[in-house]
């Protein structure tokens, strides 16, 4: 058949596997009380599939030239977001049958900009304004999700601008000087600790043969940042900093969440290396773990199938690395190459920050696991982006 | 060199947080298995929420005006507890509670599955002693004891400082988010509830392993358990014995309320409303008789008559109707009207005025409230034009104290009248009628008090407030006041100078209806109204302050139903301006 020509089947297997897995866990976890998010999931898993295919039919060119004004978009619907939504949940935009949630698109677009940025200026990806102009772009996106609060979009978001960095060849110190002032924000309320942190800052980039031009920019640029941050905090919402203190205040607990992750450890540690059986979880229900279907869908797959099942999901994610790792070297051109890097690094880091969520080694934070969890928009998200790893994949050999 | 594959790199730093994640999970999984597997079979962790301790409230001279006191309750183990008739017999003497009530309680228990039994709650400190002591005696029982809000001066607070009681569902729902758990108690009304989330600090939680039977083996998850956070202080710019000499004044009115508010910064000095209640009622469940009592009571105890009570300002609002007269130039201080022969007709309809006065100019007519000059002058202003005036000198709308409870009043002005009796119903009746504060005005003392505020500013109008700074337990402020104004008066000084002159007149001059709050030992300006109600007898408006030369304090009092406010309310003003000079 042609259509299978234009898929690359390890890949394309795993996908639907994963896919399946999710649809029994949130069956699994949601059937006593409402089914009707069986059958949601169950029409975007469709949706998604058919857009995977639709996306083999684009040539990838199309999507390097549009992927500006994509990013433009998804920003302009997280702008919408501050403006039309009532203060309590931010994160969604109603579009009649279904919410959509701008925050995981942006995720898409904010790879395809970096990655058409970072790639036309190859040459330069060294110096200041390439740098600068990366760290604006991820900005616009995270301060538009911090302030919601959504830490764990905008922690996503950090990730694919140092990955999207880290893949373009750009050296490993001057991204380390990129992230300082990210440090300052949070430490300058600190003052002592900020203060030592400055001079540490110095000297560590003086040892680093920067030179001292530069040296005195970034700790100019960190003084500044630590500067602004008291205002930036002043023109938050007091219910936005309460919201953000909880997540760097955990011990306050003001979501809940240390009884979350004991059910959740209860759920994952009861089930053992082979887990107590599909649909035999005990620890089911909203009033055990309110999130089970989204952000905690792995304390059902834990209780239910154990270790085996997440030794399952493993070889999955480690069947599609592989497959990207032997042939990242063979993609010609050089978007595609920082694309497919970019997208597989992100996924596979989000869906272990989600298990180390669940399992109590990480704060809590609210990030999906992809393919998995509950939830239109980011599944179709992780999807399309499968679909465009998939077309990379296929097309390495050409130039365009 | 051939450069490393940095795609590679990242899937080797990849690798180490998927081991390190699979360890995590082979702790979890294989290693604890039992361990959770227990915990999952049975069920038997519990969640224990820790209370704090709710903050203090201060009153301005550091008097503890609400606080948290030790409450014991006295519990009963089913299985130890001695169920001889004579064991039984001893505890229903200790407790004053009947035997067969004292079976029945543990009957109850036992059939419930419960260890324990709540035998009485709210013991007095004697009978604590007394178990205590005598332990031996009484096999099985246990006295627990945990924080509960007291209020040590009963009533004289619970407008202003508000009471608190057992969270309601809707209040939960908004509150969960903050730890709150659904058998907090949480503040109700007043300074208790707009303070809340000061004075209520915040919730710990600890988790507890437990067996079969519901004891507490151990405590788990301890890195997840939250600790307690006692409220903050609240200081309050209330003057305690002002305040507690204030109820004695009223001792003998059933109803009324005086507020009094410094002059320089709005701090509220006292605000007592009568009939009052007591707050500690709530604390262990108030009785179902004693709750449909207070609700159902004409005068209504739980009203803060301050800020939420409404009345017909009546003559007090006449210092309003000669500000808006002398701004839109219709009278200035020698004008004449037709003079007062006690009536007038206003479009066929007598009108009266209480005395007979003669011939006045303006100072003389506000000094002796000749409500035939005021008719005059109010016409001429015309009703919307009072209306107008009233409205952006504060009446008709909030304040904006920093309590909850509040009225709008109501300033009527055309539209609302064209709204009520219909476009023609109505005349220029009601122009007089509001122009000497009676018809459909309403009016708070809050709002009265704010507005002479402003007129003792020059104009500008000072936001009243009751909390002044919030200190936490480690001392640290949390919150100071900071002056809040809702604009300005659109009076000129002059007019605002004649009158204070005129106040001070009402009240020093000769043939002044305020005479009777003239003393020797401090000078009051102020006027008096007499509020004509639906209610039966006039309410004694007395609208004040003192001293007139260097105002301290603006003091406004009503007293319900008892008839004209130079007889009733002013004396009472007079003794207030003594105490003040007293206190100082």
């Amino acid at each position: 058949m042609k259509i299978l020509n234009k898929i690359d089947k390890p890949i394309f297997i795993c996908l639907v596997l994963l896919l399946i897995v999710g649809l029994m866990m949130i069956y699994s976890s949601t059937y006593k009380q409402d089914i009707s998010f069986f059958y949601k999931q169950l029409i975007w898993v469709f949706i998604s599939i058919i857009a995977f295919f639709l996306i083999q039919y684009i040539p990838l060119k199309m999507f390097y030239i549009s992927s500006y004004l994509l990013f433009s978009f998804s920003l302009m619907l997280l702008g919408l977001l501050k403006w039309f939504n009532a203060s309590y949940v931010e994160r969604w935009i109603d579009i009649g049958f279904a919410s959509i949630q701008p925050s995981e698109f942006a995720k898409l677009t904010l790879i395809l900009t970096l990655a058409r940025y970072l790639s036309n200026r190859y040459r330069d990806v060294n110096k200041t304004k390439v740098l600068a102009v990366s760290t604006l772009i991820t900005l616009i996106p995270f301060l538009l999700v911090f302030i919601q609060p959504d830490i764990g979009t905008a922690i996503i978001y950090l990730i694919i601008l140092v990955v999207s960095l880290y893949l373009a060849e750009v050296k490993v110190i001057y991204i380390f000087v990129l992230l300082t002032p990210l440090i300052s924000l949070i430490l300058s309320f600190f003052p002592f600790i900020w203060i030592l942190y400055l001079f540490i800052l110095g000297y560590i980039l003086y040892l680093g043969k920067i030179n001292i031009l530069n040296v005195i920019k970034t700790v100019f640029l960190n003084v500044l940042m630590g500067g602004l941050s008291p205002i930036l905090w002043n023109l938050l919402k007091e219910y936005q900093k309460v919201r953000i203190l909880s997540y760097f205040a955990p011990n306050k607990d003001i979501h809940g969440f240390g009884w979350n992750l004991l059910q959740s450890k209860i759920a994952i540690g009861s089930g053992g290396f082979w887990g107590n059986g599909y649909l035999n979880g005990t620890q089911k229900g909203l009033d055990f773990i309110p999130q089970q279907h989204t952000d905690f869908i792995f304390s059902v797959i834990g209780e239910e199938f154990g270790f085996f099942g997440f030794l399952f999901i493993s070889i999955l994610l480690f069947i599609i690395v592989y497959r990207t790792v032997t042939l990242y070297p063979s993609i010609k051109s050089r978007f595609s190459k920082l694309l497919a890097g970019t997208i597989v690094t992100v996924t596979i880091t989000q869906m272990l920050l989600n298990i180390s969520m669940t399992i109590g080694i990480i704060p809590i934070v609210g990030i999906p696991l992809n393919f998995i969890s509950y939830g239109g928009s980011s599944l179709l998200t992780s999807i399309v982006m499968f679909a465009l790893l998939n077309k990379i994949i296929l097309d390495r050999g050409n130039y365009w | 060199m051939v450069k490393r594959n940095r795609f590679l790199n990242i899937i080797i730093i990849l690798t180490f947080f998927f081991l390190l994640i699979m360890l995590a999970l082979l702790n979890l999984q294989i290693f604890k298995v039992n361990q959770y597997k227990t915990l999952s079979e049975k069920n038997c962790y519990r969640k224990e929420v820790v209370i704090p301790v709710r903050g203090n409230i201060l009153s301005e001279d550091k008097i503890i005006i609400g606080t948290s006191k030790r409450y014991f309750s006295l519990y009963g183990e089913i299985d130890k507890i001695n169920m001889d008739a004579s064991a039984i017999n001893k505890l229903s003497e200790l407790i004053s509670l009947s035997s067969d009530s004292i079976n029945a309680l543990i009957k109850v228990s036992r059939i419930y599955g419960e260890r324990y039994v709540l035998l009485k709650s709210n013991l007095d400190i004697s009978t604590v002693i007394f178990i205590e002591e005598n332990g031996g005696l009484y096999q099985g029982l246990s006295i627990k004891s945990h924080p509960m809000r007291y209020y040590p001066f009963n009533e004289i607070y619970s407008h202003v400082i508000g009471y608190v009681g057992n969270i309601s569902l809707s209040e939960y729902d908004k509150y969960k988010q903050k730890g709150y758990s659904i058998t907090d108690f949480i503040g109700k009304t007043g300074v208790e509830k707009s303070y809340e989330n000061y004075l209520k600090g915040h919730n710990g939680v600890k988790y507890f392993e437990t067996d079969a039977f519901g004891k507490v083996i151990r405590e788990i998850e301890k890195m997840n358990s939250i600790e307690k956070i006692n409220g903050c202080d609240v200081y309050v710019t209330l003057n305690h014995s002002m305040q507690m000499y204030l109820d004695t004044l009223l001792r003998d009115n059933e109803s009324g309320c005086i507020l009094l508010i410094d002059t320089k910064k709005g701090r509220v000095i006292s605000m007592y409303s009568k009939p009052s209640f007591d707050p500690n009622i709530f604390i262990y469940g108030i009785r179902r008789d004693m709750w449909n009592y207070l609700k159902r009571n004409q005068l209504s105890p739980f009203l803060n008559r301050c800020t939420d009570g409404v009345y017909p300002p009546g003559s007090t609002f006449k210092i309003l109707t000669t500000l808006a007269g002398l701004q839109q130039g219709v009278v200035d201080s020698g004008t004449y009207f037709q003079e007062c022969n006690g009536v007038i007709m206003i479009s066929n309809r007598i009108f009266r005025c209480w005395s007979t006065h003669h011939e006045l100019n303006l100072l003389e007519a506000f000094k002796q409230s000749c409500d035939i000059y005021f008719y005059q002058l109010g016409m001429k202003v015309g009703l919307n034009q009072i209306a107008k005036y009233a409205y952006l000198s504060g009446f008709g709308d909030t304040v904006g104290i920093d309590i909850n409870e509040e009225s709008n009043g109501l300033v009527p002005d055309s539209k609302f009248l064209n709204k009520k009796y219909g476009r023609n119903g109505w005349g220029i009746g009601q122009t007089a009628n509001l122009s000497i504060g009676q018809g459909d005005l309403l009016v708070t003392p809050l709002q009265m008090g704010s507005f002479i505020l402003a007129l003792l500013n020059g104009g500008e109008k000072i936001k009243p407030y009751i909390v002044d700074s919030i200190v936490d337990k480690n001392n640290e402020l949390r919150y100071k006041h900071k002056e809040k104004t809702n604009g300005k008066l659109v009076f000129s000084s002059e007019d605002m100078e004649f009158v204070k002159k005129c106040m001070f007149e009402a009240v020093n001059g000769e043939n002044g209806t305020g005479i009777a709050a003239k003393n020797s030992v401090c000078s009051i300006s102020g006027k008096t109204g007499t509020a004509e109600n639906s209610t039966g007898i006039p309410h004694a408006w007395f609208v004040s302050y003192f001293p007139s030369e260097n105002p301290e304090v603006i003091c406004i009092i009503i007293i319900e139903n008892s008839g004209h406010g130079g007889e009733i309310a002013a004396p009472i003003a007079a003794k207030i301006a003594k105490r003040w000079i007293n206190l100082k």
